[in-house]
């Protein structure tokens, strides 16, 4: 070694205290697979980890109070027995691991009332010359959820016996647990033939319901095949038994710490009417409902904002009539109730002013791919589309525009792509002043295209920090400031174009950690912030701490974006659409200095 | 130079004008002068990139161009000053060295209007001279009793003013098909053989057909009547009087059986089914196994993977990827076996609406073909390519056409909805801009290919207009177009040959028995198990394969059934039925049959080599080749992969031979299994005598399983 880089060595090791976000998984513990995907509520369960670096992750991070002891465990493979108190609530839950070595990436597991079933990893149905081999199914009792393992080329056949009358739901949870598989679940008789057949059930998305009710008693046969054929995470969880589920809910969120009353539609039509509280939490823009009434549906997504919210439905004079909106921003709750209709908010404006309007739909488990226009209704003129028509990321539109000289009022139209509607297609509409913005990542930037093929095992949004040392965390912004190379040329949404400073700040930070504010400089994407532990801090406790990016617009105006991570968790090559989980906190913890080596 | 011009013109007398004062017209004299003398074709100044700096119009069909290229005068092309100096009078008539040779004789007809035009001030009258309505030939159909027998066409144009011209000379002629006749450059028509053809005359922008029939007449040629199931054999034996040619036979039940199952269902019957079907006596027999071979699941199977290779739908990653695929075969499937109307079928696959995903009939156009051409070809047998650059040579087809087609594309969105690697999925939708209030009432007007116009509002989607006039005012095309793909697979060549070129110039075989079937079809609400019914039913379907002293070489008529190798997926199915053994693929569970693989990338080496095309870039149905090779030859004989089917633990021969103690009996056997019928008393004979002398008689057994695999009643549908 030359004394070059002997005298590189030896820096490398005195600032090893310091770590950078990003790199940490090279050292922490990483999951790759949780498996069965699924605990069962007042029952213990045992699951299985595999990934990397798992020998020193102690602990099993959950969202909610368990019993969990860790069983056994090796770098590669780790088990923990979980046991679920009655109080939690059935729904999709995130999990980590964390111990000396820091915190792990986030898996995502399911947690409801019905058994865990485990098959074998292979498929057990198979057929012989094109036709099923009834007899290669696997015989099973419902209600109860099959956690299938290794869905590929082959397909899984399972026996069960209804009476006649019987109603059925056959569910599987994947994509929504952000596994690989995208199933396909056909139901045949005891002569093999089709009875129905599911693939792609409407806001789903990729995940299946088949709801059938058996005119006969007797045995049935449900196959389950996918397309989702590579990875190891071609794992699924089938859920079978009489549920009830929800179809839509409306309104899709409310704002933050205000009583709302939503409407839960049942698979029936039924409605059922409840209060639930908007979470106040600032960092974040989504938030999960339970559906006590409907154990057939994981937890609603929805959405919660800072603006007055209005709701559509009750100021709507008719079909396709313009509704005029005195007072804005606002956010719109609203509906597209039949097919072909338009929903169009007139608004008063001055010229010069910058308009942004933004929809929140598919991503709340609507049907709806919108399309938003803007218009001059006095002068016929066209001022912006809101979708752009190729990109298959801009299901949700949105649009940014200057009012011109001599308009006073402008329309918005909402309608569906496709011209479709119904009670499956509400929509969340923000109306407010735009202008310069950005959006912050954690880590590195998110570009579908630039990620590698590690980023189911994303830990770019936890934070370890030793006690009495600091780390430093990458945040990048995306700025797509115009007349320059876009720095996601992807995105063709409304949020762009500011290039001024960027300070970085964290809240909500535990006892013993703090944070040194960092910014990233005017017109750059790359930025950091420091966090620090004192000597005394809690190890081994895991916190969550908010990063937020403040600026100033040339007009004096401030804006406070909270930084986040989208994490593609099924598919590296799915980074296009859709992503499984956002986050939008760190999670953290810190460690004793010795483990840091 | 002027006076041998000025001594030619009074040699060879007055122009021969169109127009009656004398004057030359470029568009009605001139171009047919370079038409016919071949200027203005692909292999010469009509190239792409044109010959030696000069380029023309293909065939004529820019006229405008045409002229600005000719009196280009930096090119001496044209000397107004000098017109016998001019370069196109002097290198078509080889004065000056002319890559092309010579073309015509200074003081021709030709030379003489080429040169009057010059001396008149090679003057432009494009877009104003008088129009030409029409060409009629005489006559429009001629037969030939002897060979050779000679024929003299007359070609005459009508002009719009009503004027009439002989414009034998100046037409150009071209024949159908090769061998029958000899036409020259006058209109001459001499038969060569037996056949028919038909022989196409141009001039200028129009074009018409004389239809020939070559047939020696038979002194003693008397017609036994057949029997005749429905009105198929009627017009098929129509015809066969006509050209005096007998029928073969009725084939036997076990070759019926055979050809109807591989023919409806893809696959041969299993040994249990040719047993039943053999003991059965009633006369409607075969009627009821029509029927029952249509209600199968596995006709839907053969047809989705037909119409799926043809839409060019693939699982490449800038298509429908394997999801798109899979998913669009289901749909089909589903629609062909549910019998959805042909209407209604063509309908959803030209104008589907929404998300690719819900309405998988939307990936039938989503696919690296274009969509102005392959719905055309697909649902009408009209091949428009050639119209994107120029006017179809062979066809009435012209560039207008073409851009008419595109206008009912034109309009339309598209876009990705969420995607990954297994599936994408596409959203069709009217675009937004033609959407906004103050344009709704606006209105478009689109062509349809027989020149009628209709009217849509701006904001409706055009492809709903042109479904309509397909199943509308264009119905006879739209139903020709399919009867002849039905029987054309059914029966191994169209009635119009290629089935997906129904041209112009391309007439039918037996013009009576196509406007029959797709007039019953249209009756028949569009029901496509009707159609296949029907063929499957009558006699000509059923005929057998081995001709006749009459029909030996008739192979155009249907006067016998045509041998026809197997499909890849067919002959992969029924190795596998044969053998027990299901052929591994690529993409999906174990055990499917081939015809359920519906990607291009199926992984099998016996489906690549029998033809089963391993990209799907073409809407042609040529894409597949029904010709026996060499290397096909050679894998069935050496496949390791065959060998190991036949000899596998579980396979057929196995079974059979743990089965039947007796060899008679597992001679039987294996012929049922794999030639779909029991073996002659011969060949049973021979086939345990083979086993007596066999060193194990499950030796004897895979031995005599492989000589019947290799045979060519295993390869073929006879």
């Amino acid at each position: 070694m030359n004394l070059r880089l002997l005298s590189s060595a030896i820096l490398f090791v005195l600032v090893g205290s310091v770590a950078v976000g990003e790199t940490m998984g090279g050292r922490g513990p990483l999951i790759n697979t949780v498996n069965p995907p699924a605990l069962v509520i007042g029952k213990e369960t045992t699951i299985q980890l595999e990934g990397r670096n798992l020998d020193r992750a102690t602990h099993l991070l959950l969202p909610f109070m368990a019993k969990v002891r860790r069983s056994a465990g090796g770098v590669e493979s780790i088990r923990f027995v979980v046991s679920v108190p009655e109080t939690v609530e059935s729904g999709v839950y995130p999990v980590r691991v964390y111990g000396p070595s820091g915190v792990s990436n986030l898996r995502l597991i399911c947690v409801g009332q019905d058994r865990v079933i485990q098959t074998r990893a292979a498929g057990n149905g198979r057929y012989r010359g094109g036709r099923i081999d009834l007899a290669s199914a696997l015989a099973i009792e419902w209600p109860c959820r099959v956690a299938g393992g290794r869905l590929s080329q082959d397909i899984d056949l399972f026996r069960v016996s209804v009476r006649a009358g019987q109603r059925l739901v056959f569910s599987t949870q994947t994509r929504q647990l952000g596994l690989t598989p995208d199933p396909v679940i056909r139901l045949r008789d005891a002569r093999g033939r089709t009875l129905a057949l599911v693939h792609d059930t409407p806001t789903l998305r990729k995940d299946e319901r088949l709801d059938y009710t058996f005119k006969q008693a007797g045995e049935y046969f449900v196959e389950l095949q996918s397309f989702g054929v590579a990875g190891w995470t071609n794992h699924y969880v089938l859920k079978i038994g009489p549920h009830e589920y929800a179809r839509t809910v409306y309104p899709l969120g409310g704002r933050r710490g205000k009583l709302i009353d939503v409407s839960v539609v049942g698979r029936d039509g039924r409605v059922a009417s409840r209060k639930v509280r908007v979470p106040s939490d600032a960092a974040r823009d989504r938030w999960r409902m339970p559906l006590p009434g409907h154990p057939g549906s994981l937890p609603w997504s929805m959405a919660s904002g800072s603006l007055p919210e209005r709701h559509e439905k009750r100021m709507r004079v008719g079909g396709s009539v313009e509704v005029p909106v005195a007072d804005w921003p606002v956010t719109i709750n609203g509906r597209i109730d039949e097919a072909g209709e338009e929903d169009r908010f007139r608004l008063a404006v001055r010229p010069g002013q910058v308009i942004r309007a933004q929809v929140a739909a598919w991503y709340l488990g609507s049907a709806l791919d919108g399309l938003l226009m803007a218009w001059d209704p006095v002068g016929e003129t066209l001022l912006a589309t809101g979708d752009d028509l190729r990109y298959r990321a801009n299901v949700d539109p949105g649009l940014e525009f200057t009012v011109p000289p001599g308009v006073s009022s402008v329309v918005l139209s909402l309608r569906d792509t496709l011209d479709r509607g119904g009670i499956e297609f509400p929509y969340r509409l923000t109306i407010e002043p735009g202008g310069p913005d950005f959006f912050l990542w954690m880590g590195r930037r998110q570009n579908p295209f630039e990620n590698s093929g590690w980023e189911r095992m994303d830990a770019n949004d936890t934070v370890t920090v030793p006690q009495g040392g600091q780390v430093t965390v990458r945040i990048t912004a995306r700025r797509n400031i115009k007349g320059r190379k876009p720095d996601d040329g992807y995105y063709k949404g409304p949020v762009r174009g500011f290039d001024g400073k960027i300070r970085l700040v964290a809240s909500e930070l535990p006892a013993g950690v703090t944070a040194v504010s960092g910014e990233i400089a005017a017109g750059e994407t790359a930025g950091e912030i420091t966090f620090r532990a004192t000597r005394d801090a809690v190890t081994l406790a895991p916190f969550s701490v908010a990063v937020f990016g403040e600026a100033t617009r040339r007009d004096g105006t401030r804006l406070r974006r909270v930084a986040e991570r989208m994490l593609f968790l099924s598919d590296p090559q799915m980074t296009h659409m859709p992503w499984q989980w956002r986050s939008q906190k760190l999670v953290g913890v810190v460690v004793p200095q010795e483990d840091r080596r | 130079m002027i006076r041998v011009a000025c001594l030619v013109c009074v040699l060879a007398g007055p122009v021969v004008a169109a127009d009656p004062a004398g004057s030359v017209s470029f568009t009605n004299d001139v171009m047919p002068v370079l038409g016919k003398a071949g200027c203005n074709s692909g292999a010469c100044h009509g190239h792409n990139s044109g010959k030696a700096g000069f380029k023309l119009s293909l065939r004529g069909y820019d006229l405008r161009a045409d002229f600005t290229a000719l009196v280009d005068p930096d090119s001496g092309r044209v000397e107004r000053e000098d017109p016998a100096d001019s370069l196109i009078l002097q290198m078509p008539t080889a004065q000056l060295e002319h890559g092309g040779g010579k073309r015509f004789e200074v003081g021709s007809e030709s030379y003489r209007v080429l040169l009057e035009w010059i001396r008149q001030g090679a003057k432009s009258d494009v877009g104003t001279a008088t129009k030409l309505e029409r060409i009629d030939v005489h006559p429009a159909v001629f037969e030939h009793v002897r060979i050779p027998q000679v024929e003299t066409l007359k070609v005459t144009a009508h002009f719009e003013d009503g004027r009439q011209r002989d414009v034998t000379r100046l037409a150009i002629y071209e024949v159908s098909t090769e061998g029958v006749v000899d036409v020259d450059r006058t209109g001459r028509v001499v038969s060569r053989r037996t056949g028919e053809t038909a022989v196409l005359v141009r001039f200028l922008n129009k074009k018409t057909l004389s239809k020939g029939l070559v047939v020696r007449r038979k002194k003693r040629f008397s017609w036994a009547a057949a029997p005749q199931h429905n009105f198929i054999d009627r017009h098929v034996d129509d015809k066969l009087k006509k050209i005096q040619v007998l029928p073969s036979s009725v084939c036997t039940d076990a070759e019926f059986l055979r050809r109807a199952s591989l023919d409806i269902c893809g696959v041969p019957p299993d040994p249990d089914e040719v047993t039943a079907f053999l003991k059965e006596t009633s006369a409607d027999r075969r009627a009821r196994k029509i029927d029952e071979l249509l209600s199968r699941e596995d006709f839907g199977d053969v047809w989705a993977m037909r119409w799926l290779e043809l839409s060019g739908t693939n699982e490449s990653g800038d298509s429908a990827r394997f999801k798109g695929v899979w998913t669009l075969s289901l749909w089909l499937r589903r629609a062909i076996n549910t019998n959805l109307p042909y209407d209604r079928l063509v309908r959803e696959l030209v104008a589907g609406k929404g998300s690719s995903i819900h309405n998988p009939a939307i990936t039938f156009t989503v696919n690296q073909l274009k969509r102005v051409e392959t719905v055309p070809q697909l649902f009408l047998g009209i091949r428009l390519q050639c119209a994107e650059c120029h006017d179809h040579p062979f066809d009435v087809w012209t560039q207008a056409n073409y851009r008419s087609m595109t206008e009912f594309f034109g309009q339309l969105g598209s876009k990705e909805g969420p995607i990954d690697a297994y599936g994408r999925e596409i959203r069709r939708f009217v675009k937004p801009e033609s959407r906004v209030p103050w344009k709704a009432k606006d209105r478009v007007e689109l062509v349809h290919l027989d020149g009628s116009r209709v009217s849509v509002p701006v904001a409706s989607d055009r492809r709903d207009a042109l479904v309509d006039w397909m199943f509308g005012p264009g119905r006879r095309l739209t139903a020709r177009a399919i009867v002849n793909r039905v029987w054309g697979r059914m029966l191994g060549r169209g009635i119009v040959h290629p089935v997906d070129d129904m041209r112009f110039s391309n007439p039918p075989v037996n013009e009576p028995l196509l406007a029959a079937l797709a007039d019953d079809l249209v009756a028949h609400r569009w029901d496509l198990k009707h159609l296949v019914r029907t063929i499957a039913r009558s006699r000509t379907y059923q005929q057998s394969s081995i001709p006749n002293e009459s029909n030996r070489n008739e192979h155009d008529n249907f006067s016998h059934a045509a041998l026809r190798r197997l499909s890849a997926e067919q002959l992969a199915d029924s190795v596998s039925r044969a053998t027990g053994i299901d052929e591994p693929y690529r993409v999906g569970p174990p055990g499917l049959r081939a015809v359920h693989v519906p990607y291009v990338a199926a992984g099998s080496k016996l489906l690549r080599l029998f033809g089963r095309p391993t990209e799907r870039a073409s809407a042609c149905e040529c894409v597949r080749s029904p010709d026996t090779t060499l290397p096909q030859v050679m894998h069935l004989l050496n496949s390791e992969e065959l060998w190991k089917k036949i000899r596998a633990a579980g396979g057929t021969v196995e079974r059979l031979s743990g089965k039947h103690a007796e060899a008679g009996g597992l001679v039987t056997a294996l012929y049922l299994a794999v030639l779909s019928r029991p073996p002659s008393r011969e060949e049973s004979e021979t086939g345990t005598r083979y086993l007596a002398t066999s060193r194990t008689r499950r030796e004897g057994a895979e031995d005599l399983a492989w000589a019947l695999l290799n045979s060519p009643e295993f390869l073929f549908n006879h």
